[in-house]
């Protein structure tokens, strides 16, 4: 089947040379197709006037025969692969479906714990209002239970024993330590120290082989004993209790060094609580 | 008629042996095919236009499988095996519609 020349893919050299360059690539792809080389052989042929070979069509049939077996091939590895495809499809449809109601759940959860966070929010600032109260409260109650250490104005008395020992009746006894204490307490005094020991309501002042002791520590005269009250009444005070009395007798009677002075700031160290003890009202059962 | 007939003796072959492609060579598969169709249909146009030779065209048809299959393994190679096939199936296709359209003039004279 002899066909005409087809003229659209004979242009003469340089039929182009106006346009631009880009363009030329793709006149070259459209012209230059594989008949060029069966142009050519046919070409070569004419030359050497042969006349055109019709017996080799092995090439031709192995050709045909492994494109045929291509497209067979490709076509069931296509259709093979389109239920796995498909499968993959419907699991990503499915993982996305999953995801969705997982996010709306976890933005519902969310919304639910922000509204959580709000509310202990303002728990927290309501706890540490009132942890602000308690702990102020727990100064105020230490300042007077012993367990804070308290600053503020007050009256130092300095006792001692009498200058030159007269033997047993010139010494400071424990009794009068705690008549001191005690008149001190009457007096309006806050906190007590005697020598930096502190005075609580656990303190015991008592005497163990010929030296006074508070908090079980055995104390050496003189006993310094600095009380934390109101400066402008509590000396005044003091003296107008009975153990102000007595204590002035013991000084004029017994010789006993008896000092007081109000001092505008002194410093009353803290003891330690220790384990408290509560009151019981089951009978023990002993054995 | 012989290439026909060959055509048809491939297709039958592969549908009954089902031969399992190499997972390897899997992908460059069907840029061979194509690059297969572009050599027949320039086959089939020298043919009508007097001028098909055996030899050519098997050369041209084992040339253009491999060369094309080649250039997407380099492509994948490289990290840019999408845009090779996709550069080889637009030459390809252009040279497969500008032989169509030759043959089309040859059997319809239009």
């Amino acid at each position: 089947m002899q066909g005409p020349p087809i003229a659209e893919y004979d242009h003469p050299p340089g039929a182009d040379s106006g346009r631009a360059d880009s363009m030329s690539l793709l006149n070259h792809l459209m012209r230059n197709t594989l008949d060029e080389d069966y142009a050519y052989v046919a070409e070569q042929r004419g030359a050497a006037s042969e006349p055109p070979r019709r017996k080799g069509y092995v090439g031709l049939v192995v050709a045909t025969v492994v494109f045929g077996l291509m497209l067979a091939v490709a076509a069931i590895q296509t259709d093979r692969s389109r239920p796995a495809l498909e499968e993959e499809r419907a699991g990503l449809i499915e993982r996305i479906h999953e995801q969705s109601d997982d996010f709306d759940q976890l933005r519902a959860q969310s919304a639910e714990l922000t509204l959580d966070v709000r509310a202990l929010q303002a728990d927290v600032d309501e706890l540490t209002e009132r942890g602000a109260r308690v702990s102020g409260r727990a100064e105020q109650l230490g300042v007077v239970t012993g367990t804070f250490p308290a600053v503020g104005p007050g009256m130092v008395v300095t006792v001692d024993d009498a200058a030159e020992s007269a033997g047993h009746q010139g010494q400071v006894l424990d009794s009068d330590l705690r008549t001191l204490v005690n008149g001190l307490w009457v007096a309006g005094a806050e906190a007590i120290s005697i020598n930096g020991q502190r005075i609580t309501s656990r303190t015991a002042i008592g005497s163990a082989n010929r030296a006074i002791t508070v908090n079980f520590r055995s104390l050496q005269p003189p006993y310094v004993v600095r009380a934390i009250g109101d400066p402008n009444t509590l000396e005044a005070r003091f003296f107008e209790t009975a153990a102000g009395q007595t204590w002035l007798d013991l000084e004029a009677n017994f010789g006993l060094q008896f000092d007081t002075e109000t001092v505008d700031s002194l410093t009353v160290p803290a003891r330690n609580a220790g384990q408290l003890r509560y009151a019981d009202d089951t009978p023990q059962v002993t054995q | 008629m012989i290439a026909a007939l060959g055509l048809l003796l491939g297709v039958i072959v592969g549908l009954l042996l089902e031969p399992n492609v190499p997972v390897e060579l899997q992908p460059y598969l069907p840029i061979a095919v194509v690059a297969a169709l572009d050599a027949v249909f320039g086959g089939l146009r020298a043919f009508l236009d007097g001028t098909f030779d055996d030899k050519v065209f098997t050369v041209s048809f084992f040339s253009n499988v491999f060369i094309s299959a080649f250039i997407v393994y380099l492509g994948d190679q490289l990290g840019v095996g999408n845009q090779l096939s996709t550069g080889v199936i637009v030459v390809l296709g252009i040279r497969i519609f500008a032989n169509v359209a030759a043959i089309r003039r040859h059997i319809l004279h239009a």
